[in-house]
Order: structure tokens, then sequence, then C-alpha cells
């Protein structure tokens, strides 16, 4: 049994994480409620620009396109977002893993992008090399970081410094249900888009104005920024929705922990009183006997 | 009553237009393009400019940013980073952006930057004249 002082001392400090995690918890929600007002917003033009696509290439036969050829996989770049900060559950596990065992499948040299302190460390301390980082972009995807993202990985893919690239983030597929996703994004083939079920089915060729290049030019990089701007809102409230549910459970812990130790320390308190009584008892009969 | 479609217009901060309409006409990047009911199957670029929508008989207008659009004989999809009812422009925002532009080009960077500058000040001032010929506040 552990003395009264000691007890005491532990509900202490177990009061104050409590705290911890149940301010965290608060943050958390709050910045989840945000990121979902955004991720309702974005969902839509997230999966209409990968319905459009997919329509457009299942339509037009052939292709003639640097960001349609294929050019096999000696070089694949991935691009691969987590978040900055741990006590997530795991949100940060998950999604560096699916990663991690995607590479492993495939050999070659790998170019890695990152989004997310955690996914730079984590990659770093598996000997890989990471290529760069947009740290800033974890916390706040705006359309602006997105841009700035997809003009970078396009001009290395233009240049040919890389032969396939991939996206690794979270998909938001309900309330409490995350679950990482790897999506190819260049170059781009019908097969990138087997998720998608298209709603309408014709079968007359696609018209291009002013031109299949001119268009298509123009439409891929859009593509592209437009699937990273959803990828990092997506990725941003999933991890606000694991967090909150991480603190949630360790705020329940907390109280779970609080109300034992309460019970133990009432217990102890209770011995020394039983004790003190004992005492003075004997002290009052051991007197009476001298008398 | 004229035969209508369905027109979608989507950014990726929300879904700016959705319903049946006459007709729209847009700013390709070779010209203006008009779209009624069963137009041939086509993708087309959207430039920077107007993107004019006649709906119930009347029509309205708003700027839009480069984009792309799908057309199907039934509807059509617009996809582009932003598009902005007259009311919901800032026109001193516009012209801030404008004025910035300008100074950019003005001091001749990259081939780059100047594309991008060229780009801005071509969005700001389609803003300015869809906001200046709907509000004269």
């Amino acid at each position: 049994m552990y003395s009264l002082v000691e007890i005491k001392r532990r509900i202490g400090a177990i009061r104050q994480t409590r705290q911890l995690t149940k301010a965290m918890y608060l943050i958390a929600s709050s910045k989840l409620s945000r990121a979902m007002d955004r991720y309702r917003a974005n969902h839509i033009y997230f999966d209409k620009i990968r319905s459009t696509l997919k329509d457009i290439i299942a339509h037009t036969p052939e292709l003639n396109h640097p960001f349609f050829m294929p050019r096999g996989n000696e070089r694949i770049a991935y691009f691969v977002i987590a978040g900055d900060k741990g006590l997530c559950g795991a949100y940060n596990h998950n999604v560096l893993h699916t990663a991690l065992s995607h590479m492993q499948q495939h050999e070659g040299a790998k170019n890695i992008f990152v989004v997310g302190n955690v996914a730079r460390d984590f990659f770093i301390r598996k000997g890989y090399n990471v290529d760069a980082e947009f740290l800033y972009a974890a916390q706040n995807p705006t359309f602006y970081y997105s841009r700035e993202i997809a003009e970078q990985l396009i001009e290395a893919f233009s240049q040919h410094k890389m032969d396939e690239l991939y996206l690794v983030y979270t998909h938001l597929e309900s309330a409490v249900k995350q679950i990482p996703k790897v999506i190819k994004l260049l170059p781009v083939e019908l097969s990138n888009f087997e998720d998608i079920h298209l709603d309408i089915e014709y079968r007359a060729d696609m018209f291009y104005q002013p031109s299949p290049k001119a268009v298509l030019d123009l439409l891929i990089p859009k593509f592209v920024i437009g699937v990273i701007y959803g990828a990092l809102i997506q990725s941003f409230a999933s991890e606000q929705q694991a967090r909150m549910l991480a603190m949630d459970t360790a705020t329940k812990n907390a109280d779970d922990m609080i109300a034992e130790l309460q019970i133990r320390y009432n217990q102890a308190r209770q011995a020394v009183i039983t004790n003190e009584i004992a005492e003075i008892m004997g002290g009052v009969a051991a007197l009476d006997e001298n008398r | 009553m004229a035969s209508e479609f369905y027109l979608e217009v989507i950014t990726p901060e929300r879904t700016f237009f959705q319903g049946n309409v006459e007709m729209i006409i847009v700013n390709s990047l070779d010209g203006e393009l008009g779209i009624m009911r069963g137009h041939v199957p086509m993708v087309a670029s959207i430039a920077i400019g107007s993107l004019k929508i006649k709906q119930n008989g009347k029509w309205r207008e708003a700027a839009i940013n480069e984009g792309f659009m799908e057309v199907l004989p039934d509807r059509t999809i617009i996809l582009s980073h932003s598009v902005e009812w007259p009311e919901e422009i800032d026109a001193r925002r516009a012209q801030a952006a404008l004025e910035r532009a300008q100074e950019r080009v003005r001091q001749r960077r990259s081939m780059k930057e100047y594309y991008q500058s060229k780009a801005a000040m071509a969005r700001a001032m389609s803003r300015l004249k869809v906001k200046k010929r709907y509000n004269i506040d």
C-alpha cells in the first residue's frame, strides 16, 4: 500500500495530464469543425475532377501527350502527406507504413516528397533520402500552397526526373474512419481511376477545343493541383479526427485512473484513522490497567 | 420555353452553380464559346474572363479563372479554381492585385514570373470588368 502523500501526488500528476489531453481534445475538435467545412466544400471538386478526367481518357482513343506516356518504373516519386506532430493515435503510423510497404514492393530509385515533420523524420530514420519537404502545408492546407507544390512536382516530371508519381494521403471515409490511400498521379492512366464509378455511359469520342494538346496542357496541371489540394484537406481533417479520438480516450483513461486512485486514497486514509483510533484505545486501556 | 441542360460549376472551395440553364457563354482559349443543349461532346479550356449563364430567360455574369469544362449533350461541368458573382467581388482587392501585378511586370523578372504576373493581371481585370458592369457603387 502506498502512503497517503504518494497517492495524493500521483492523483495531482494525472489531473495535470488530464487537463492537457482535455485541452488538446478541445483544440482538435475546433480545428476539425473548420477542416470539415473545407472538406465538404472541396470533396465535390475532388471527386469531380477525377471522374471528369477518367471520362475524358475513356473516350479519347489515342492520347499522344507526355503526361499520358508510360515511362516504365525505374524512378518512382512519392508525395506523402502526414502530420507535423504526434499524439494523434495511429494516423501518422498508418499513412507512413502504407507508403513504406508500397515503396518496398517496387525496386529502383525513389524520390520522396513529404508534407509534415513526422513524415520527414520517419523516412530519414528508415534510410531514405527526402528530396523536398513542404513543411508549412500540414497545418494549414491552402490552395496557394497546393499550387506551389504541384508546380514543383510537374516541373520535375516534365524534366524526366521521375517516371511515376504516387500520392499517399489519408482518405476521409466517414466521421470515424480514415483510410490511408495510394493514388498514382502521373502519368495519367485509366487504371489510376479504378475506384471511380462513372455515372453516365455514352459512346462518342471527345472533341477538343482548341486542340487536344492545348486542353491537356492546361487540364493535367489543374488536375494535379486539385487532387493535391483535396488530399491535403482530407489528410488535415483526418489528422484532427484521429487526434480528437486519441485525446478523448486519453482523457477517459485519466478519469478511470483518478477514480481508482481516489478509492485507494480513501482506503489508505481510513486505514490511518483506524490505526490511530486503535492506538488511542490501546493507550486508554493501558492507563485503565495502571490505575 | 427553350430546351435546357444541366450545368454544374465547381471550384475547390465550393459548388458555385448547379441547375438547369438554357445557354452559357464562356471564353475559351481562342474566343467566346456558346453552349446549348445537344452540343457535341467536347472538352474545352477556359480562359480567364467571364462566364455568362442564361437561366429562365435571364442572363447573369460571373468572373471566372482559368479552368476547363466537359460538355455532354445534356449536361456540362465547369471546373475552375475560382468563380465569383459580381456582388462577391472585392473591387478594392482586385484593384490592388492589378497594381501589384503591373508592378511585377514592370520589374521584368524571369519568364515564368512574367507569365504569372500577366495571368494575375488578367484575373484582376476580368473581376473589375464584371464588377463594374453590374454594380455601380
